[in-house]
């Protein structure tokens, strides 16, 4: 015993070779010792009380008085940067096995884990609420045991940054200096499995995971004082103690027996033991007076088991030798095993490939080391060393335990609150969601929360006082709800504060049952759910009323809610080794019942936990994992899909999104970016950013893949049949211009609208596939044919009811041929504008105008009758003449109406015979309608939204092709404003121009008044079918009860168009259709562009 | 020649980012469209209804990615070490900042420094230019 500082508490400490020791002291001053008297031992002048101090390498970390901690440099001292600070002194450090980390507590009460390659990435953790006596890492790194003066022990998860067992073990106090005990807790070596707490009378072992007390060493009666310090030996198997009466106790924890007991001279408190780290045998201790002892030789002799290991080690490397000798490959091989795995035990730093390999591996190489032993034993001739060795040898595997037992249970994830920051924090998230934010703050001075509503018209912000310690809440845009955990005296409370109510008692409060815990809990539309301990999840109504009780298959991970649905997320047990095993279970609460859409596996990316769960706005389930990975949940297929990784969209790799909210029209994630952390602080306020939706296909980086993306999400996000008809449109031309034809032809089968078939045909035909173009064209029949069929069978009421309700149509069908002629003239109409976009179609075919289009079209899969000029509707002559014109001048020019009059031809075929078929079976159902029903309810159900009806049964049976037109709103506004219009603008003088002009006013008409107009039309549109019965035979349908004026302008415009033509021709695209044709084809072109 | 109102006119087209506290549609101004606003979601307008509507407490105003302290501190070094102009962050930083400064101190952490760092940058450049002048 030497006195080495002045007094006070005095810490030593080996390096990793045990070579050297270290010492600190209240005199401001690190000892560098090479043994016991060494003469010339050096001193680091650091002018500071260090209070605890660890040497790694060529560096010593010193936790000092001034409240950081320090590294120096060997062999000089000099300084080498500071790696935390604190705002008290620190009061304990520690270095894992590896290295790596260092963990220091202080007098502030927060303990700092350091990564040593990188000192900024710092794990603070706070809960204690008086100052930390002690801190210790787990050799595995992944969880930090601290005490403190409050008298707990708690247990941190380093990487969840919040304790997992919190026990109050020692008595409590205000400062260290005060404090009884030291409460030096130990880790177990290499495998951290055992936890050694010093309690006054006992030293308990902990076990790891389960953080039970395993077995508990009782300190024999004549061991004087407090227990206050433990220390492992570097075997895992010793164990040594020091009292505060100057008693130091060995102990084996196989046997669980005290070994051995010294007595320091003067009964003086010992303040630190440790064990030589290299020898295993010595033991270096303090006491308070700053004097430093060694024991040596503590394991020497006495006990034959301590000495086996170091020594065991030695015989082998002889026995390796002789074995090599004897060549028996079996033998050989176990000794090399048993040797490896000796060294790696001993080696400083963790093999992790030892970690890795499966244990059924271990176990073996465990057998045949006690084998190897035990032989090595019997070739020794039994002397008393072997028998010594060999009885040492057999018990040593069963005091090695933990490295062969089965592959250890995943711990299960924690409950948690989606969108919430940690419950240990000072400040803190509750929760961020689309309604609002709330944010706790627990400090000394205040405990409150505060609620803040993105949208200051739900309501203003509100103010609690959080005595209770409300940890858990949730808001929508009708109430906040809180819930505590509660603890041994009060039970869990939830509290309701329902703003959206009418009357004046908004708030309401109710506690669970004795022992029962809210784990979970969500807000809906007029009710609320939390999820329990007990498995129990309880639905109230916002008012209050409990209204339901069903219990879950597993624990509560975490329940969302939104509007009448709710998902709640459970254990559904263990998972593969890392992996999560959760289920959810999607509710419908209407108000009748609750009804459990779905029951099933929650998927999760490879050993991930869930972070997140909620609804998008639309509803649609969302959940978010730690890998960063978004799932939308898919109603129609039952599948989740993911649509997005946040984790790409990051920066850092340490950089994490926090998720708000999900939208999926526009696609978006709303998020924080936090750098560095999982989570975002209060402060400064961090700033949402929306993040895109991706799904993650192959090939990403092409044309294809993009598109093929942009496709799937468009569908999966619209959820109808018509949507992304666009991107197959892009996907065509891309695949026509790559050559691939099955794959277009593919392409073309997911399209779901007759406008799609169509434009597809059209293209394929004018980008010369006629092959193609054939092939689409057959199976567009098929197709038809098969639809067609179909709804004959489905809706035959329905089209009854149609018939019912739009007598026109009957009368129609006696002008079957008529509406023929238009519907061709249309198509040549549009053919003509296709022509003439052609250039620039073909580098960007989805560019192309028709799809503006849409109402006017008309599909030409629909099969007709030839078009034959007899049939003609002699009453139509001003318009359909010009149609007939049209085509025939046009026909020839185009290669797609080529193809389509030979479809055409073909299909009427097969169709009249289809017709006859109907007729058969329906002899009422005139085959106009037959032929064009499908159409039309496409057409209708894609294009026509903007017209009469809204309802699906009335779109359908509103006339929408091009003879029903002049009923449209705006030809009846045009009507009423020209003469306003053309007394405006006395300078145009064409009716064309007048048009124009038209056109572009109604445009600028607000929604207000075309939905007048629109009203008007379909009105008119009814009427005029009564007008009709008389008039049909004298007035083509395309005027209507506006026929006489249309008439008269059609006249005039035939007038106006001669003189205007060769303008009309230089300015126009059309003008190549020529005469009165162009007007007419042109003003119905222009009064589609204005109605869309 | 301008006065320093037309000058602030033009930078008040500047766009910032704003955090609405109430939801509306897109509206369409000549300068182009609008929004659509949803409340708690980061939205560009520019700079004079951003203050219009901080004065009438509907949004919280993000401050551009240059109003800083670092980021100011590291400019100013820039501007001082170098002898001739060096190129702003944003031509109109000075108005931009005195409008923010004035109405929207509290959406800013660090106000006052900024706000001191923003003179000093000024200054610097002021000198600059006076100097420039002696020598002519």
């Amino acid at each position: 015993m030497q006195m080495f500082h002045c007094s006070g508490h005095t810490e030593v400490c080996y390096n990793r070779s045990g070579t050297t020791f270290y010492s600190c002291g209240e005199d401001g001053g690190i000892r560098i010792w090479k043994h016991l008297e060494d003469e010339d031992h050096q001193t680091l002048e650091i002018g500071e009380t260090v209070r605890s101090l660890r040497v790694l390498g060529n560096k010593v970390f010193a936790g000092t008085e001034s409240n950081t901690v320090q590294s120096y440099l060997l062999p000089d001292g000099s300084p080498d940067g500071i790696l935390c600070r604190f705002t008290a002194p620190v009061t304990h450090i520690d270095l894992s096995e590896d290295g790596k980390k260092l963990v220091a507590g202080a007098g502030d009460f927060a303990i700092k884990v350091v990564d040593l390659q990188d000192t900024s990435d710092q794990v603070i953790l706070q809960a204690h609420s008086a100052p930390i006596l002690s801190v210790a890492i787990d050799p595995l790194t992944e969880f930090v045991a601290s005490t403190s003066c409050d008298g707990s022990l708690k247990i941190w998860n380093i990487s969840e940054k919040s304790w997992e067992k919190s026990i109050v073990l020692f008595p409590k106090c205000s400062d260290i200096s005060l404090s009884k005990t030291l409460a030096r807790i130990a880790w177990k070596p290499k495998d951290g499995q055992l936890l050694a707490i010093p309690l006054e009378r006992e030293i308990q072992l902990y076990e790891r995971d389960s953080w039970d007390v395993l077995f508990t060493l009782k300190i024999e009666e004549e061991t004087l004082g407090v227990t206050s310090v433990v220390s492992w030996c570097p075997d895992g198997v010793h164990l040594a103690s020091i009292t505060s009466v100057g008693f130091i106790n060995v102990w084996n924890t196989s046997s669980k027996k005290c070994i051995k007991s010294f007595k320091e001279r003067k009964d003086l408190p010992l303040r630190c033991v440790v064990w030589n780290p290299k020898t295993g045998t010595s033991l270096a201790f303090t006491n308070n007076l700053g004097q430093i002892g060694i024991l040596d030789q503590v394991l020497d002799g006495s006990d034959q088991q301590t000495k086996s290991k170091p020594e065991s080690k030695e015989t082998k490397e002889d026995f390796t030798d002789l074995f090599d000798d004897m060549a028996d490959d079996d033998l050989l091989d176990a000794v090399t095993q048993a040797e490896r795995k000796l060294q790696e035990g001993s080696d400083e730093d963790m093999d992790e490939d030892m970690n890795l390999d499966p244990d059924a591996d271990l176990r073996r190489k465990d057998k045949s080391l006690s084998n190897l032993l035990i032989t090595d034993d019997t070739s020794q001739d039994g002397s008393n060393i072997a028998d010594d060795t060999s009885a040492s040898v057999v018990t040593e595997p069963k005091s090695l335990p933990p490295l062969v037992t089965g592959p250890k249970p995943t711990p299960l994830q924690k409950p948690f609150i989606p969108s919430s920051t940690p419950v240990h924090l000072s400040s803190r998230f509750m929760k961020w969601n689309m309604v609002g934010v709330i944010r706790c703050y627990d400090t000394d001075e205040e405990s409150s929360i505060d609620v803040e509503f993105h949208d200051t018209s739900v309501h203003h912000s509100l103010h609690f006082d959080n005595q209770l310690n409300h940890n858990m809440a949730d808001v929508n845009s009708q109430a906040v709800l809180l819930a505590t955990e509660g603890d041994e005296d009060t039970p869990s409370q939830i509290r309701c504060q329902y703003f959206a109510s009418w009357d004046t008692q908004k708030e309401w409060s109710i506690s669970m049952p004795k022992d029962e815990v809210v784990k979970a809990l969500a807000l809906g539309k007029d009710f609320l759910a939390v999820g329990t301990n007990k498995r129990h999840v309880r639905i109230f109504t916002l008012s209050g009323i409990q209204k339901d009780l069903f219990c879950l298959p597993g624990p509560v991970v975490t329940m969302a809610a939104d509007e009448q649905k709710m998902i709640i997320v459970y254990h559904q047990g263990p998972g593969l080794p890392g992996d999560q095993c959760l289920g959810f279970q999607l509710y419908q609460l209407s108000k009748k019942a609750k009804a459990v859409v779905v029951d099933s596996r929650l998927p999760l990316s490879a050993k991930s936990t869930l972070t997140w769960l909620g609804f998008t706005v639309e509803g649609t389930a969302a959940s978010v994992d730690s890998n960063g990975i978004v799932r939308l949940y898919n109603q129609q297929s039952s599948a989740w899909i993911s649509v997005a990784n946040t984790k790409s969209h990051a920066k850092g790799k340490s950089d994490h999104h926090w998720i708000i909210g999900m939208q999926e029209s526009p696609a978006q994630i709303r998020c924080v970016s936090c750098k560095g952390s999982t989570f975002p602080p209060t402060l400064p306020r961090p700033t949402p950013i929306l993040l895109p939706f991706q799904l993650p296909l192959c090939d990403l980086e092409a044309d294809k893949g993009q598109l093929e993306e942009m496709y799937l999400r468009e569908k999966l996000m619209a959820g109808t049949n018509t949507a992304g008809q666009d991107t197959l449109m892009k996907m065509f031309a891309l695949s026509c211009r790559a050559e691939r034809e099955v794959r277009a032809a593919d392409v073309c089968k997911m399209m779901t609208t007759q406008h799609a078939w169509t434009l597809a045909i059209k293209y394929a035909s004018r980008s010369r596939k006629m092959l193609l173009a054939e092939k689409l064209s057959e199976m567009a029949a098929e197709l038809l044919r098969a639809d067609s069929s179909e709804e004959e069978d489905e809706d035959e009421d329905d089209t009854w009811q149609r018939r019912r309700k739009d007598p026109r149509r009957r009368e129609r069908s006696d002008m079957e041929e008529d509406d023929h002629q238009e519907e061709e003239e249309e198509e040549e109409d549009e053919d003509a504008d296709q022509d003439d976009d052609m250039p620039e179609m073909k580098p960007i075919p989805t560019k192309h105008r028709p799809l503006v289009m849409k109402p006017k079209q008309k599909p030409s899969l629909i099969p007709l009758t030839p078009v034959s000029s007899e049939k003609r509707n002699p009453f139509k002559k001003s318009a359909s003449e010009a149609a007939k014109e049209t085509q025939e001048e046009e026909s020839p020019t185009l290669g797609g109406a080529n193809v389509f009059d030979n479809m055409k031809k073909r299909q009427s075929n097969n169709t009249d015979g289809q017709k006859n078929k109907k007729n058969q079976k329906k002899d009422k159902t005139p085959p106009s309608l037959r032929g064009t029903k499908k159409a039309q309810m496409t057409l209708s159900s894609m294009g026509g939204k903007k017209q009469e009806k809204p309802s699906s049964e009335g779109t359908k049976s509103e006339p929408k092709s091009a003879s029903q037109k002049p009923a449209s709103a705006f030809q009846l506004w045009f009507e009423e404003n020209k003469s306003t219009i053309a007394a405006e603008h006395p300078e145009v003088e064409s009716e064309t121009e007048i048009f124009k002009l038209a056109i572009q006013k109604w445009r600028e008409v607000d929604t207000e008044t075309k939905q007048k107009w629109n009203h008007i039309a379909s009105n008119q549109g009814s009427k005029e079918t009564e007008e009709k019965d008389d008039t049909s035979k004298h007035e083509s349908p395309a005027a209507g009860t506006t026929t006489d004026k249309k008439r008269k302008r059609e006249e005039d415009d035939k007038e106006n168009n001669n003189n205007n033509e060769k303008k009309l021709k230089a300015k126009n695209v059309f003008a190549k259709s020529g005469g009165g044709s162009l007007n007419k084809s042109t003003i119905n072109k222009l009064a589609n562009f204005a109605r869309d | 020649m301008m006065d320093p109102s037309e000058v602030e006119f033009l930078a008040e087209k500047e766009l910032v980012t704003i955090i609405p506290n109430f939801s509306h549609n897109k509206f369409y101004l000549i300068s182009g469209d609008i929004g659509p606003f949803n409340p708690g979601l980061p939205v560009d307008v520019p700079l004079w209804l951003a203050i219009n509507m901080k004065q009438r407490q509907k949004c919280r105003i993000q401050p551009p990615e240059w109003m800083n302290v670092e980021f100011l501190e590291a400019k100013k070094q820039e501007e001082k070490e170098s002898a001739v102009f060096e190129a702003v962050m944003n031509p109109h930083f000075m108005e931009m900042s005195k409008l923010l400064l004035t109405h929207a101190a509290d959406d800013i952490t660090n106000a006052d420094e900024v706000h001191a760092l923003i003179k000093d940058l000024w200054d610097i450049r002021a000198a600059k230019l006076r100097q420039s002048v002696d020598k002519l």
